[in-house]
């Protein structure tokens, strides 16, 4: 029979108590490593500088982020299907259902999941991603410019040669065919994406007025800003808003069409390394204090409900939920799209390469 | 023998350089903008976004990241390169032809292609040695521009004096070292600046492989334009500009490499 020491009693029977601290803590991650494919710009900043040290932190493990954009990060995980490098990736909402088609990403174990819970519908793709940061997309424009009551005014002599144009390689190009297909057949965007195939003679009816593509919404709001422009479409506000924020002479504008949702998101590698530690991640993400954080950092608007915004910020981003919809913040049907998109590229570069 | 160049050679020359040089003023001029964001032409003087970018521990650690990513790179496409480039213009190789194709395919195939080619093998290959798999894919990349550069110059090598020197009695080694050195070190040294700064500007590469650890400055920029287009990217900018000038100005002092020798 052993005997235990008072001593030896004391240390197990503290170890004992302290096991939940610890294992609380995180402790099952101590030492493990992941890699995620995060954004650029102020997002990524803030990821990197104050969401990764605090989750480093608090599970003792070691997250490395790589920065880069949604085709870049679904080209990554692409390249690395077959040994998977990455286990959490931010990509843009219209990129999840080719994702999903690929088998690149997994389905989220929601009950691991717990900030979840407060996730907006809209914002939870069946399951394959959620959400991170929700931008609105419009039109910019410099503040000594009045900006038009309805994208349709674009179209008038008023603004010849003074639009700057979204590259077609970038997300919000698709926004911009939809404007003009709404703008052609009158119809909500909803119905008017449907009818993008028919509408590029309206397309080509805007060249006039268009000035030059751009392919960094950053750049372009700065040449809006100088005056080289008067209107830029169409962009996220997370490009533009930390300008007018700085005192550029810069806003955006949301015509009586609509607007468009950016949606940021994250999803789960499919065979990423420490899948364990890449859903606790994915659930830090979503958790009330670091939203509230990321979103007065980057001015976007979180995808989780019951967060209190300061004016300041409020002035910036749509939300909560109710100004979401009274914004008529469009999300397009990316299955029906993404199908399309490369021809709709080749036709809009053939419409503005010269 | 500046007296043999024509006046209008030497006002083409001097318009051609202003043609080259005037964008790099640009970003000169932009970083001492006294506003929030780039404006041209400046307004205002600051010295202030200098101060941001030298003093910001994240711009410089990557940028001493890229130094010894570069340094790294062309040593290895020195060591590769010199006899590579040797071997082909000395020697009746099998398949020549074939082998300078492939070695110079990276000058032709997009490099984009190439990272996420890259990218897939090491994924495959289960690496995540990041360094070493960016020290891989930037010498795939200079490697051509360390042949082509080297290679001229054993072309150009007088043949004639190797063989007076072996018939004087110098050893292979002594011809190499006093005959054939002098004679391609120009070569050399360019292909070594060119390797220098590929791999310091590279961005489609390191696009694919770097990491967060291991990240060069280019994909830095980049992230920097994203997010927020202030003055303190012209400041980079103009500092790349200024170490790149530093650059020529010390292998010129230490190598002696002239604007002349360099041409011929």
């Amino acid at each position: 029979m052993t005997l235990l020491s008072r001593r030896r009693f004391a240390a197990l029977s503290l170890s004992t108590l302290a096991a939940p601290m610890i294992l609380s803590k995180g402790a099952w991650a101590q030492g493990k490593e992941i890699q995620i494919g995060i954004w650029g710009g102020s997002q990524g900043e803030f990821v990197r500088k104050n969401i990764i040290p605090q989750f480093e932190a608090d599970f003792g493990c070691t997250v490395i982020a790589e920065e880069g954009f949604t085709l870049a990060n679904v080209g990554k995980m692409q390249a690395t299907k077959a040994n998977p490098k990455f286990s959490v990736m931010f990509i843009d909402d219209v990129a999840i259902p080719t994702c999903r088609a690929e088998g690149l990403i997994e389905e989220l174990p929601v009950v691991d999941m717990p900030a979840a819970a407060h996730l907006m519908p809209r914002f939870a793709y069946d399951g394959w991603g959620t959400g991170v940061a929700i931008s609105v997309a419009g039109l910019f424009h410099n503040t000594s410019i009045e900006a038009p009551k309805t994208y349709a005014e674009l179209w008038g002599d008023a603004y010849r040669g003074k639009l700057k144009l979204v590259s077609p390689k970038n997300t919000p190009s698709v926004f911009f065919l939809i404007v003009a297909a709404a703008v052609k057949s009158g119809k909500p965007f909803a119905e008017a994406q449907y009818l993008i195939d028919d509408s590029f003679d309206q397309v080509e009816a805007l060249k006039p007025n268009i000035m030059n593509l751009f392919d960094n919404g950053p750049q372009a709001a700065n040449e809006v800003a100088q005056g080289q422009a008067d209107i830029g479409l169409m962009e996220l506000s997370k490009y533009v808003y930390p300008y007018a924020a700085k005192g550029a002479p810069i806003t955006m504008a949301f015509p009586a069409e609509g607007s468009f949702g950016g949606n940021n998101c994250q999803v789960l590698v499919k065979g990423g390394p420490n899948r364990d530690l890449a859903v606790a991640f994915m659930n830090r993400m979503l958790e009330a204090q670091v939203q509230k954080s990321f979103s007065e950092f980057a001015l976007t608007a979180p995808p989780v409900s019951g967060i209190a915004f300061e004016e300041p910020t409020l002035k910036y981003i749509a939300y909560p939920e109710t100004q979401m919809d009274s914004r008529g913040l469009f999300n397009p049907d990316w299955n029906f799209i993404n199908t399309r998109r490369s021809a709709w590229t080749e036709r809009m570069n053939g419409i503005f390469a010269v | 023998m500046n007296d043999d160049i024509s006046p209008v050679l030497k006002i083409c020359v001097w318009v051609l350089l202003a043609l080259v040089v005037a964008p790099l003023v640009v970003p000169v001029l932009m970083s001492v903008s006294d506003t929030p964001f780039i404006t041209f032409p400046p307004q205002g003087f600051t010295t202030e976004w200098y101060g941001k970018v030298l003093t910001d521990a994240e711009a410089q650690g990557t940028f001493l990241f890229s130094l010894k990513l570069a340094g790294v790179v062309t040593l290895i496409s020195l060591i590769l390169g010199v006899p590579c480039a040797a071997g082909l213009v000395r020697y009746d190789l099998p398949g020549q032809g074939l082998i300078l194709g492939l070695i110079l395919s990276p000058l032709i195939v997009p490099l984009i292609v190439i990272g996420v080619a890259l990218l897939q093998t090491f994924a495959m290959l289960g690496s995540r040695a990041t360094f070493a798999q960016l020290v891989i894919g930037h010498t795939v990349v200079c490697l051509p521009y360390v042949i082509r550069t080297v290679s001229g110059s054993f072309v150009l090598v007088n043949r004639s004096l190797e063989d007076a020197a072996s018939v004087m009695g110098a050893s292979p080694l002594t011809v190499a070292r006093r005959v054939v050195w002098p004679q391609v070190r120009p070569g050399i040294c360019a292909g070594g600046i060119f390797a220098f700064i590929v791999s310091f500007d590279d961005y489609p590469i390191s696009m694919w492989l770097a990491d967060g650890r291991n990240f060069p400055v280019p994909l830095f920029l980049h992230s920097m334009i994203e997010r927020s287009f202030d003055p303190s990217i012209a400041a980079m900018a103009a500092l790349m500009i200024f170490f790149a000038l530093l650059l020529v100005l010390m292998i010129e002092k230490a190598f002696g490499i002239s604007l002349a020798r360099l041409i011929s």
